[in-house]
């Protein structure tokens, strides 16, 4: 489920944010310290972090050096009572989402976690699709892999017939069900494809 | 002697184009009139020869010709020598030959031009400290000897002279030239440096005590004269007496002047009286240690007011320091403060605009709900009121010197306290226990303030043991009745970390902290509490392990 995860360890600044947001129809969850945060979330977790700058114990910063070291791909948007220059660029170098100084402009808050679910949504619809992509591609005969990168490079059903000494005809069928296992539409999609998997330079 | 100067004001370097004429016109102005003295005072000083070697019972002009050369350097023997040649020939009226003449000049010269020239590399020409005024003594010494030996040799080596009468006649000879450089150089030295900075004011300020010592010299010389001849000198420690007390008052600069008035004097008498030669040279002798005692004392005189100026220098310097570091510290007061209101505002100020904005748009809702509403607003008003408080705080603190004051039970201060922290601190498994005596006399402050100071000392103790990860956090919060004067001490002691010593050393100056997120500013604001209260706040101890702070406040006597 995707939640938008509130990290402060100020109770009232916490609270009031998470109202809030809930009030906006986010799912929200609390956490007073980046430690009781990541202890909670797994990798599996989809949604957008809120976290405070200037916490004890791991600060904001940490905790978005962290989340990248762990491989989670959360957004994080950082708040900080006095933001400066240098804490913004640590901030955003990290892999911040967003830097926004408190007291909270609540469209830019919202702003800024939409942009950062969108981000991850593209990211993940990216992903299975990839997937997917890699999926469809295992499943294709050694020989229709031969085929498949001539295509990709450009040869017609000719070239690949007397290139590898088969008749046009033969050279036609393994290109529909090439088409067909791949769910290309056209060869320009194949070309994609083939780019997507690296089988060709872009 | 305004050229001089000039040329003086650099001696190390030779012959260097400096101002608009050159230097080296600089340096013989400089050697000719330095010569002029010494054929000058040559004349003055001539008593008598003894086969033709001037046996002067002093030599006043080697004295000013060796300063001359301690000063700007030996290349100034020249001067030594063709002062020795005209000498010879104008003063003497010397029989020699030219020959002979030429030998003593450019023993003489080469003599004392080596002295000096050694003794340049050891010898601060200002003499400031008793170890130069000794240099100097020692230097003429030395030069007295080997000049006179060399002459004799010369003499001898000539069969002019035999050896009893080489012996008759290096005697005064070397009492002579070691008393001229002991009277004239340092005098040549310090007029050198002292001229360009004498007023007419100073001079006239000092004419009357000057005219003093005149006075009692003439007196005392007198005195001697009356008594005829041998037991003469028996009175001369008459002449300590001005000569110690012109440098008790002056230092060395009014020893120098002290002894040449005495030593003129002497002279004079001698010219007047017409004394035998040999009973001037005992004279010459008690002179000398004269003036070894004058020099040492002016220079010891020199020495301590240098040294009282040196302190005061660097009272001068601290109190500057102490007031810069004043002024930084209210500044960084004022300036941190600033930054802490700011940040404590900003927290109620952010939670209640979005409380607020989670009202507005709930009600914006088709379907209102009036208690959520009611909620949020509730929760708003109360941050409002809490960022009012945090400004009324500030302001009440800044409102120095009227403190509300009123009657407090430490116990009950103390507990107080421990409600408001004590969550905190049993979160992070740290125990607190506390130690108030028992009919523990009521103290007079604040109470807002000293609840700040102990909640301030507490909250350091947790923060300290919470960084250090130690999971065994004890905090002992003690208050007890001490005597002299009547006073009740508060310590706070924890086992955490402990301090470094650059830290305790800082530790009450703004902006000191070692909490990632701390402000360093707690502990001065602490300090300048109890010190309001007529108290004090110190670090017992920075020992990790037993970390203690404590503070204590007055009790007021029941009258």
């Amino acid at each position: 489920m995707t939640a938008v995860f509130v990290i402060d360890d100020q109770d009232s600044v916490r609270h009031a944010l998470g109202e809030m947001l809930r009030v906006f129809g986010f799912t929200v969850e609390l956490f007073d310290s980046a430690a009781s945060f990541l202890q909670a979330v797994g990798p599996g977790r989809a949604g957008c972090v809120v976290a405070d700058v200037r916490m004890p114990g791991m600060d904001g910063i940490e905790l978005v050096r962290e989340l990248s070291r762990r491989k989670i791909a959360l957004p994080v948007v950082l708040i900080s009572g006095h933001a400066d220059v240098p804490m913004a660029v640590a901030g955003i170098k990290a892999g911040a989402e967003d830097f926004i100084e408190k007291p909270i402009d609540d469209r830019q808050l919202v702003a800024a976690i939409n942009r950062g679910l969108a981000r991850t949504f593209e990211q993940q619809v990216a992903k299975q699709s990839m997937d997917a992509l890699g999926e469809s591609f295992a499943r294709l005969t050694p020989r229709q892999v031969e085929i498949f990168d001539l295509v990709a490079n450009g040869f017609t059903s000719q070239a690949i017939a007397s290139t590898l000494d088969i008749s046009v005809r033969t050279v036609e069928s393994y290109r529909a069900q090439i088409m067909e296992k791949m769910q290309a539409e056209s060869v320009a999609v194949l070309v994609r494809q083939a780019i997507r998997l690296g089988r060709i330079a872009p | 002697m305004s050229f001089v100067r000039k040329e003086l004001a650099h001696p190390n370097t030779t012959l260097s184009p400096s101002g608009t004429s050159p230097a080296w016109l600089h340096s013989i102005a400089t050697g000719l009139s330095f010569l002029f003295a010494y054929v000058a005072l040559e004349w003055v000083s001539f008593i008598h020869e003894y086969k033709g070697l001037p046996v002067t019972p002093w030599n006043p002009g080697l004295g000013v010709v060796f300063a001359l050369m301690l000063y700007a350097g030996a290349r100034y023997a020249l001067v030594l020598f063709l002062g020795v040649l005209i000498a010879e020939i104008a003063v003497l009226r010397t029989n020699l030959n030219w020959q002979f003449i030429l030998g003593i000049g450019i023993i003489i010269a080469v003599g004392y031009g080596a002295v000096a020239h050694i003794a340049r590399y050891w010898l601060d020409v200002e003499l400031n400290r008793l170890r130069d005024v000794f240099l100097l003594l020692a230097a003429g010494a030395v030069g007295a000897l080997l000049v006179a030996g060399l002459l004799g040799l010369l003499l001898i080596a000539d069969a002019q002279l035999n050896v009893t009468d080489v012996l008759v006649a290096s005697g005064p000879l070397l009492v002579g030239d070691a008393i001229g450089i002991a009277v004239m150089t340092p005098l040549t030295l310090r007029l050198i440096l002292r001229i360009p900075h004498l007023s007419m004011t100073t001079l006239r300020a000092l004419a009357p005590e000057v005219a003093l010592y005149v006075a009692v010299v003439v007196l005392f010389l007198w005195f001697i004269g009356l008594t005829e001849s041998e037991s003469g000198f028996k009175l001369f420690y008459l002449f300590f007496l001005p000569v110690v007390v012109a440098a008790i008052r002056y230092g060395l600069d009014g020893a120098c002047l002290g002894l040449a008035l005495t030593q003129f004097a002497l002279v004079g008498l001698l010219h007047w009286h017409g004394y035998d030669a040999n009973v001037f040279t005992e004279f010459q002798v008690l002179m000398l240690v004269l003036t070894a005692t004058g020099l040492t004392v002016g220079v010891t005189v020199n020495e301590r007011q240098q040294a009282d100026r040196e302190v005061l220098e660097v009272e001068a310097l601290l109190r500057g320091k102490e007031a810069e570091a004043e002024q930084a510290a209210r500044f960084n007061l004022v300036s941190s403060m600033a930054s802490a209101l700011a940040h404590e505002i900003n927290q109620p100020i952010t939670a209640a605009r979005a409380l607020g904005r989670a009202a507005q748009h709930l009600l914006h809702q088709d379907d209102v709900n009036r208690a959520r509403v009611d909620d949020n607003l509730t929760t708003m008003i109360a941050q409002i009121d809490h960022a009012a408080s945090v400004v009324k705080r500030m302001r009440e603190f800044l409102r120095r010197g009227e403190p509300h004051i009123s009657t407090i039970t430490l116990r009950s201060l103390i507990e107080e306290s421990l409600l408001l922290i004590g969550t905190e601190a049993s979160g992070k498994a740290i125990r607190i226990d506390v130690d108030v005596a028992p009919q523990l006399p009521p103290v007079y402050a604040d109470r807002v303030q000293l609840q700040q100071v102990i909640l301030n000392l507490v909250q350091n103790s947790v923060d300290a043991i919470a960084g250090a990860g130690q999971m065994d956090g004890r905090i002992r919060i003690a208050a007890a009745l001490y005597q002299d004067p009547p006073r009740v001490e508060v310590s706070v002691v924890d086992n955490g970390p402990g301090l470094t010593p650059e830290l305790a050393a800082r530790l009450f100056q703004p902006l000191t902290t070692s909490k990632r997120d701390g402000l360093g500013l707690g502990l001065s604001i602490c300090a300048t509490i109890i010190q309001t209260h007529h108290g004090r706040l110190w670090l017992q101890s920075g020992a990790p392990g037993a970390t203690e702070f404590r503070f204590w406040l007055p009790i007021q006597q029941a009258t």
